[in-house]
């Protein structure tokens, strides 16, 4: 990785070209395996976009590059996930992006994942960089899970949780 | 001391060095870590695959060399193409628009990416070592025509003589270092 830094500090356009890359095969991989993850073919995709096999196989092509903001909105609403479009530094980009595993792309749908959500009040004290708005989240890893869930629901109270917080050592 | 609870020895040695059944009267007692390292091996995550270039006989390296010659955009969409089919376990997913099995050859595939807005296709096989892929040859296609017009056939060649110790193939790199990095 270092070499390509260095030649990214040298050339701009072979960083450009890392970062529109990136951005063009890691969205039409992720479309792949979020279809795949959900046990859906081209054709099925299409029929829940509106759309025919063969635009979805452009959606699954880097090579296509014309992929819209309404696109990628209408297809995080049928694989029942949340799209994120934000820029980062090439760097952090590198860094993240340098190597992908396929399980990095695989996304649960909120129905799938929502049986291993745990909402909890907020705790009397301690507050960690866990509780946001006021309230504790905990969510288990579905790993592939679409439909039924692999792992056991949460069962512990908020009670339970309070008091296995309550022993942890405090930081100072 | 290995124990061995009423069996001959030389055979409950085998059981469990084979990862084979276990008398359950002793299951886990006395038990190797050779056996702790089998289970865990059948638990651990896929490796990723890893990429070679075709190396003549005469020691080119014809196909590193097209790689490297082509422009930064052609090099980033290779590379990131790489980098997702690596992640890509099962060959069964390595398909349409990313990759392709060609019919008509022997265990073919072309890796698909675009250079220099030309569809362009790096032509190789799984092997010759498990959990490799070769790349043999660098080609452009175009309404079903490849340039060079005998790629196919000379990736094929390539994939023989690779195959039978003729030729050799060498890590794929980028920017002079493998690639695909191993992940940690």
């Amino acid at each position: 990785m270092e070499k390509t830094f260095l030649r990214f500090r040298s050339r701009p356009s072979a960083r450009h070209a890392f970062a529109e890359a990136e951005a063009a095969t890691s969205l039409a991989h992720q479309i792949r395996v979020l279809r795949s993850q959900r046990g859906w073919s081209q054709k099925d995709l299409a029929r829940l976009l509106g759309t025919t096999q063969a635009a979805v196989s452009r959606l699954e092509d880097p090579s296509y590059g014309r992929i819209s903001f309404k696109t990628i909105v209408q297809l995080a609403r049928v694989f029942d996930v949340a799209p994120t479009v934000r820029f980062v530094s090439t760097v952090q980009l590198l860094r993240e992006r340098w190597s992908v595993r396929q399980q990095d792309l695989e996304v649960p749908s909120f129905e799938a994942e929502a049986p291993h959500v745990v909402v909890l009040p907020p705790m009397q004290s301690g507050a960690s960089s866990t509780t946001r708005a006021g309230f504790v989240w905990q969510s288990h890893p579905v790993p592939g899970a679409v439909g039924t869930p692999r792992l056991p629901v949460h069962t512990m109270t908020a009670n339970q949780w309070n008091t296995a917080r309550a022993l942890e050592p405090q930081a100072e | 001391m290995l124990r061995t609870f009423g069996a001959r020895p030389g055979r409950q040695l085998r059981r469990t060095f084979t990862g084979g059944c276990v008398n359950k009267r002793r299951k886990g007692a006395g038990s190797p870590p050779y056996t702790q390292a089998v289970r865990k091996s059948q638990t651990c995550d896929i490796l990723p695959w890893q990429f070679k270039t075709y190396v003549s006989p005469s020691s080119r390296h014809d196909v590193q060399n097209d790689l490297d010659r082509m422009d930064d955009y052609g090099q980033a969409y290779f590379q990131r193409q790489v980098v997702y089919l690596a992640g890509t376990a099962r060959r069964e997913d390595w398909k349409e628009p990313h990759a392709l099995k060609l019919s008509g050859f022997i265990d073919l595939y072309e890796i698909r990416f675009k250079h220099a807005d030309k569809a362009t296709r790096a032509l190789g096989f799984f092997g010759p070592e498990p959990g490799v892929f070769t790349i043999t040859l660098v080609a452009t296609h175009k309404q079903n025509v490849y340039t060079p017009r005998d790629a196919l056939a000379t990736a094929s060649s390539r994939r023989k003589v690779i195959c039978d110790g003729s030729a050799s193939a060498v890590p794929l790199q980028c920017d002079g270092e493998d690639f695909p990095p191993i992940s940690e």
